[in-house]
């Protein structure tokens, strides 16, 4: 089958169990709300293309399981995320709390210039919430990353949250193909996709 | 006069060819639903000061958007085919059935889903309509983004239809469906989701409760309370050891000290029930002789004082015992009464009893859960809510200081009208911060609730605002051509600033407008936009007052008679428009925003609708809350308190006042004027009505409730609130009512408390026997109760009569227990007396008197005899009730009879311990499972499985019972909580939110957290524990559960490390590549790796996304052959779909296969794979591949060991390079100094030598002088003396050389 867009770019969600990251996802892919969920039991993903500077790009975006343990099995997916998301609920403090912790989680997997993003979600209940907007601002300017407040429930903000990442990897991925061009590696090279890479018992 | 053309060009293309798609009904599926089928054009976020007159740009500027979508836009990208459902309270919107979704995602038909919404309102949110008159398919309404926040925005939703007559007809269902929510807002009823949403949920444990002064609670309140409590505990045990376990005194001691509430399953004594009912006992004792009544009302009055008192001795217990013994005789006399009188202490027995009991005695924990307006505390014993408070009842809040892991708070509660105390209710978390996160939330959420109850503010508006000026510009250009309109906008245009100018001119042009019309909707966009900007930063000038804006949506006129008749119209309708904004602003001396006055006109317009909530009008003040202190919370402040209670004395016995307060507040957003007035009308109804009356009111509104509830795990708190209306309003319920109300009694109650409460029901149904006539139906089924509980006593007609009399006469008794909540009550007991005096008089025969007591005494035991059996009845009927509703499945081939009755047999066996013969076992299982009886062949299967594989003792369980583990808290709490609402969400039994099946579903993963503490909670076992649950009982779960996880070894896929699970996956691969090569390849190819499909079907079992039934036979061949089935039916599923695999192109194509397409099988395939499960056989295999993995492991372990010494052997080499250097260069010099220290040891042997050979040549130069000196001595004795002389001569010349040598031989 013929290549229908021109780059793949694979984000990743992450957070603690029950912030929505299933959900933030099913609104960005379906531009639904589902209450019927299940817990997310392992990683999953879903696939949206989407148009950017007149460039059609593929987001493949993982999600994965939220609770503690899982992260021997999710970890494994980090490598080849280009953009992670991490996710916390307004109206649990403690999620928030936790970010600190999956930020360490990703500097140890992850590669080192992936794209991040903080989101706070649920803001369509204000009237729970615990964890106020500055105090995610203040976290993110720490780290030097972006911040938005989503709503999956009301759709607020999660066209805007994919967007900017996107746009943010792209911005990346362009200045690296200008970076080769000046240093004389000859024409500019285009990425059509970039795999993570397995590791498997039967090649040492 | 100008008049516009009748026909006017479409500006806009459709989006889509129209398309022959049928109109749907309304109320195709689901009775009391209605669907219209429509396309979502898009939504936007607008400035809460949009007027009237903007909204028909902002349709056409939604619809721009969606002819061409933007990135990042806050709508849908494109225009989509959904469904418009109305059900009751809430409009949704749901992707339409048969439809691809946009946007890249699956290329499938997405199927329908009760459950997803592209976003849902309540229909009393939206505040207006809009019908475009331009294009008569189109419409749009208008919302508040968040309906709580005052300061929220608003938001616009444009729909299309496909045929203009279907807008009318949707609009006026909307406003139907606004109206009919309207009125259930006013019931006492709960929003389930909403509930589920927003509340919190935490695990606690009830320590007690304590009766205080005052309502405001000092810093050491929670420690105190602690302290007492232990000593109280020290006290009891001290008592127990005493007296020999006398229970009933330690209870007393219980009673006496903390004065906690009596508990449904307690039998207490005879004079706590005398202490306790005293107060309650003061109204009937008015019938009393006047002799009797002097000492019953003095022990009444002092016993006030001894509940009020918080400490309470043993001297003063001593003296409380001799003030009962001065009653006895009283008590004695009314011994019946009290008996009655227990019934409502115990009914509303509001928190479970006994102020610390030990852990052996009863299970405390409980689920606190934080609503929006109340405190719920539920209890997973008994499924129920057990103590409700609302937030205004609760005075203060505080966490201990030196037990930080307790916390407690104050409130309010009503024993009688008029007098209430104030209660501190104490509990206890897992740790200090589940403490801090309990005390934040509450504070939250007493934060919310006082801002919700303030005033809202207002719109403010002045002449310069921004927006203000663009709703001037667009009346001012509404109904205009768009040449002259764009003439009017470039006028306005001229005002801006030059910058302003230059920007918008800009953007409209870059846009390239195609005609006028569009050219100004860019302008009027981007305008739009400016002034929202600017009105963030805008300051207002002063008060003045806002002009009056009259405005309509535009009417496409036909003439130019009827267009000078809408001019007439419209400047009628200003003029009384604006008187009557003069009146209102008057009456309610308040200035009303631009929106306030549009929904004016809008009311004096018969088109508009009758209710509007636009935020202009405000509700009657509320005093805003205090500040909170950080340390403990009171709310709301003694001076609020007052007007508060004194609104709360007028309206005692209305609805709650929260639903009131809530009608209130939507009253009061209609407009300000109403208020006061409504107000008034509400002190009048309060004071006119006959409470009889209002008794009817409320039985109608609880009748009605039983129509809402459609599954039958409601929450148990509306069945609560349910009854409690049922119990006011007893005797006064016709036939009709009473006979809907006992079925849905007997629907909703499934625990013990429910069973108490039909207990009472059953009294109040014998009351209502004495005060109307007695109906067939009714007759019937007592007399069905009758006869099977039938007495002696009835066998001579005489004595039948003289029980119907007695029957007569005992029905009047408990109209007693029920005085102080009823108003009535005390003409009826004066009735009562009088007529009591009569009988007295008539019969004062002793003997008279005795027959009546012992008729009275028969009727009574016949009535508990009756009562206990239809307990049993309606337990019976729950019990089949809740069976079906979790056997709602489709089941996977369907069982003969003679199978059924193959099982009956093995399960009498079962009884019996005996081993059976696996190849029958086996033979069976093949043939099927009855759904009826799968849980007990589950039993059976692992009493079979344990007879033959003994665990060894180091890997049994802990043998804890599950009562005892469910008095603990767990650590876990914050996980399973989070899970109970994402198990099986579809599924009836667990989709109440805290209903009876997730309440269960938390006591065996809490129960199972505290057993196996390696494990823990994992996502994924609540799965398994759901599907244990549809098929048997908390306890048979709990040790099915315990079988699965240590018997059969489950227990290693869970625990932190997850390591279980990685062989797990590399087994399943090895399997895949020995069995299906081809199959193996193709995932390899596409790097698909197990773990990103099989993950959760070994940590659900397959339940968490294939169906219920499919996933029963997988359980059912688990019980018998164990772990290895998960990998059976692994490979089964891909082998059955091989084919449909290998056609899948590409990575995301396989896993969207294996994932979503893969569980939706049909039944003959899941038979097929079924029976192929059955024979196969990978067990060796299974040890083999976990053999090989191990291997594996070490050999990677021992080649990266390889690849250390590698690098350490070119560290130490070259470490050995630069040695040997050094070695070299320290030889030369070695060899340098040896060369030297030869030398220099030659020198030192020849000057030895020289050294040697001088003194040689010295000892012989010595013996050569002693041998001249004696031949000297010769000579000179045989010369002469001139020989003498010549001899002189001589020796001068012998001395002179003789000098010479001893001198070179001094040299050396």
């Amino acid at each position: 089958m013929a290549k229908t867009y021109d780059y793949l770019f694979k984000l990743l969600l992450i957070g603690d169990s029950g912030v929505g990251k299933t959900c933030l996802l099913f609104r960005f892919s379906e531009d639904a709300f589902n209450t019927t969920f299940i817990s997310t039991i392992g990683i999953d993903f879903k696939i949206r293309t989407i148009e950017l500077d007149g460039k059609k790009i593929k987001l493949q975006i993982w999600d994965t399981a939220g609770q503690e343990r899982f992260r021997t099995i999710t970890t494994a997916y980090y490598r080849g995320a280009m953009g992670i998301m991490l996710v916390y609920d307004i109206t649990n403090e403690k999620s928030f709390d936790n970010i600190k912790n999956w930020i360490r989680n990703i500097e140890e997997h992850a590669s080192s210039d992936v794209e991040r993003m903080i989101l706070g979600n649920k803001c369509d209940m204000n009237d729970k919430r615990q964890v106020s907007k500055e105090r995610g601002e203040k976290l993110a300017i720490d780290y030097g990353i972006k911040f938005l407040e989503t709503s999956a429930k009301s759709s607020t903000n999660v066209e805007e949250a994919f967007f900017t990442l996107a746009r943010d990897i792209m911005t990346k991925l362009n200045r690296k193909m200008n970076d080769s061009n000046s240093s004389g590696a000859g024409g500019p090279v285009k990425i059509t996709e970039s795999r993570s890479k397995k590791t498997s018992f039967f090649r040492c | 006069m100008e008049s516009p053309s009748c026909i006017q060009d479409e500006p806009f293309p459709h989006p889509l060819e129209p398309e022959p798609i049928a109109l749907a009904q309304p109320g195709a599926t689901k009775p009391g639903d209605k669907r219209f089928r429509l396309w979502y054009v898009g939504g936007s976020c607008l400035d809460r000061r949009t007027t009237l007159p903007m909204l028909p740009w902002l349709m056409a500027e939604i619809r721009r958007r969606s002819l061409k979508p933007e990135a990042g836009g806050c709508g849908a990208p494109a225009a989509r085919e959904v469904l418009l459902v109305l059900s009751a309270p809430f409009l949704r919107c749901v992707p339409a059935p048969g439809v691809g979704v946009g946007g890249g995602a699956g290329s499938g038909a997405v199927q329908p889903n009760t459950g997803v919404f592209i976003f849902e309102h309540k229909a009393q949110h939206i505040s207006r309509f809009i019908h475009n008159s331009h294009d008569l398919t189109y419409f749009a309404y208008l919302i508040k983004a968040q309906p709580d926040d005052p300061e929220s925005q608003m938001a616009c939703h444009v729909f299309r239809a496909t045929d203009p007559n279907q807008v009318p007809d949707v609009i006026s269902s909307i406003r139907q469906l606004s109206k009919a929510a309207m009125k259930e807002d006013a019931k006492p009823s709960k929003d389930n989701e909403d509930a589920f949403y927003n509340s919190q949920k935490f695990e606690v444990l009830y320590c007690g409760r304590v009766i205080v002064t005052h309502k405001k609670a000092p810093s050491s309140l929670i420690d105190d309370c602690k302290d007492k409590f232990s000593l109280h505990e020290q006290q009891r045990l001290k008592l127990q050891g005493e007296r020999g376990g006398d229970p009933g005194d330690g209870d007393e001691m219980g009673v006496l000290e903390a004065e906690s509430p009596v508990s449904p399953d307690d039998g207490l004594p005879e004079k706590p029930d005398g202490l306790v009912n005293c107060p309650r006992a003061l109204p009937s004792l008015a019938s009393l002789p006047a002799l009797a009544s002097q000492p019953a009302l003095a022990s009444s009055r002092v016993c006030f004082p001894e509940r009020i008192l918080e400490d309470c001795g043993f001297d003063e217990q001593q003296e409380f015992r001799s003030r009962c013994s001065s009653v006895t005789g009283v008590m004695q006399k009314k011994v019946h009464e009290n008996n009655q009188k227990t019934q409502p202490r115990r009914r509303h027995a509001s928190a479970p009893s006994h102020v610390q009991p030990s852990d052996s005695e009863k299970n405390r924990t409980m689920l606190f859960q934080v609503g929006r307006f109340e405190i719920n505390l539920i209890s997973p014993d008994t499924k129920s809510v057990v103590l409700e408070k609302n937030f205004k009842d609760i005075s203060s809040c505080s966490q201990g200081i030196k037990h930080v892991d307790h916390f407690g708070f104050i409130c309010r509660e009503s024993l009688e009208p008029g007098l209430s105390q104030y209660i501190c209710y104490v509990f206890q978390c897992a740790n200090e911060s589940l403490v801090d996160e309990v005390m934040l939330t509450l504070k939250q959420a007493f934060s919310t609730a006082a801002a919700l109850q303030s005033a809202k503010t207002q719109i403010k508006l002045c002449e310069a605002c921004p927006m203000h000026s663009l709703h001037k510009l667009c009346e001012r250009i509404e109904g205009l051509y768009p040449p002259r309109a764009k003439l009017v906008i470039q006028r306005h245009l001229s005002s801006l600033t030059d910058n302003e100018q230059a920007d918008i001119f800009e953007r409209v042009q870059k846009m390239k407008p195609i005609s006028d019309q569009e050219e100004n909707e860019l302008v009027i966009l981007h305008l739009r936009q400016l002034c929202e900007a600017k009105q963030k930063t805008h300051v207002h000038i002063g008060e003045g007052q806002a002009i009056i804006s009259n405005s309509t949506i535009p009417e496409n006129s036909t003439s130019g008679g009827r267009f000078k008749l809408d001019v007439l119209k419209n400047k009628a309708k200003r003029s009384l428009t604006s008187s009557l904004e003069n009146i209102f602003s008057r009456g309610a001396n308040r200035m009303r925003g631009r929106l306030g006055s549009v929904d004016s006109f809008e009311r004096s317009n018969s088109l508009a609708s009758e209710k509007d909530f636009s935020p202009g009008g405000s509700p009657p003040g509320t005093p805003p809350a205090s500040p909170l202190s950080s340390a403990w919370h009171t709310f709301p402040e003694e001076d609020s308190d007052s007007p508060q209670f004194r609104r709360r004395a007028h309206t005692f016995s209305h609805p709650p006042s929260s639903s009131r307060r809530k009608l209130n507040l939507q009253d009061g957003k209609a407009h300000g004027l109403r208020s006061p007035l409504l107000r008034q009308n509400s002190s009048e109804q309060c004071s006119v009505l006959p409470s009889a009356r209002r008794m009817c009111k409320e039985s109608n509104s609880s009748s009605s409730l039983p129509s809402l509830h459609t599954s039958f795990s409601a929450p148990s708190f509306t069945a609560s609130s349910f009854l409690k209306s049922f119990y006011q309003s007893s005797g006064r319920l016709s036939p009709q009512y009473e006979n809907e109300i006992r079925q849905d009694t007997a629907s909703e109650s499934s625990d013990g408390e429910g069973r108490k409460r039909t207990s009472s029901t059953c009294s109040n149904e014998s009351l209502s026997a004495g005060g109307t006539p007695v109906t067939p139906r009714r007759i019937s089924w007592r007399q069905r109760i009758f006869l099977r509980v039938a007495s002696p006593v009835n066998k001579s007609p005489s004595a039948m009569q003289q029980q119907k009399d007695g029957l007569d006469r005992t029905e009047l008794l408990p109209l007693s227990p029920l005085s102080p909540t009823m108003e009535e009550e005390p003409l009826v007991i004066f009735l009562s007396g009088d007529e009591d005096t009569e009988k007295v008089e008539e019969k004062k025969k002793s003997k008279e008197i005795k027959s009546l007591w012992k008729k009275a005494i028969h009727q009574q035991i016949l009535l508990l005899r009756m009562e206990k059996e239809n307990q049993k009845l309606e337990a019976r009927r729950d019990e089949l009730q809740s069976r079906k509703v979790k056997l709602d499945y489709e089941e996977v081939g369907t069982c003969q009879k003679e199978v059924l009755i193959a099982w009956d047999k093995k399960l009498l066996n079962c009884r019996t311990k005996i081993r059976c013969d696996m190849e029958d076992i086996h033979t069976s299982l093949k043939e099927g499972v009855p759904k009826s009886r799968r849980g007990e062949i589950w039993q059976f299967l692992a009493l079979q499985y344990r007879l033959r594989h003994r665990l060894p003792n180091k890997h049994q369980p802990p043998d804890t019972s599950y009562k005892e583990l469910l008095k603990q808290l767990t650590a876990q709490q914050h996980a399973i909580l989070v899970d109970l609402g994402r198990t099986f969400p579809t599924q009836p039994y667990f989709s109440v939110q805290l209903g009876a099946g997730q309440l269960s579903l938390f006591n065996l993963l809490k129960a199972y957290s505290l057993l196996d503490k390696e494990v823990g909670y994992c996502q994924g076992i609540s799965f398994v524990a759901g599907v244990l649950l549809l098929h048997m009982s908390e306890e048979q779960a709990f040790e099915m559960l315990k079988f699965l996880m240590y018997d059969l070894g489950f227990r290693k896929q869970y625990r932190p490390d997850m390591m279980s699970l990685q062989i797990q996956m590399y087994q399943l691969s090895r399997l895949l590549h020995d069995y299906h090569r081809d199959l193996y390849n193709h995932l390899e190819e596409n790097e698909i790796s197990p773990s990103l499909y099989a993950a959760p079907w070994f940590l659900t079992l397959f339940a968490s996304q294939f169906p219920l039934g499919f996933v029963a036979r997988v359980f059912d061949i688990i019980f018998l052959q164990g772990t290895e089935v998960i990998f059976k039916v692994a490979l089964s599923l891909l082998s059955s779909q091989e084919a449909l695999v290998m056609e899948c192109e590409n990575f995301e194509n396989i896993v969207e296969f294996l994932k979503s397409t893969l569980p939706d099988m049909n039944t003959t395939e899941m038979e097929k794979i079924i029976t192929q499960v059955f024979e196969m056989d990978i067990s060796k295999q299974l040890h083999a591949y976990e053999v090989e993995y191990h291997v594996l492991q070490d050999e990677l372990l021992e080649s990266s060991y390889a690849c250390e010494d590698n690098e350490s052997l070119e560290k130490l080499e070259r470490a050995n390079n630069q040695l040997k250097r050094q070695n070299m260069d320290l030889l030369e010099k070695l060899q340098v100094a040896h060369a030297k220290i030869q030398a220099l040891e030659s020198n030192l042997e020849t000057l030895l030598t020289r050294e040697t050979k001088m003194k040689a040549l010295i000892r012989t130069l010595e013996q050569d002088k002693m041998a001249y000196q004696k031949t000297v001595e010769q000579i000179r004795k045989l010369l002469p003396a001139d020989a003498l002389a010549n001899c002189e001569l001589l020796l001068k010349d012998l001395s002179y050389p003789t000098n010479d040598k001893a001198k070179a031989g001094n040299k050396p």
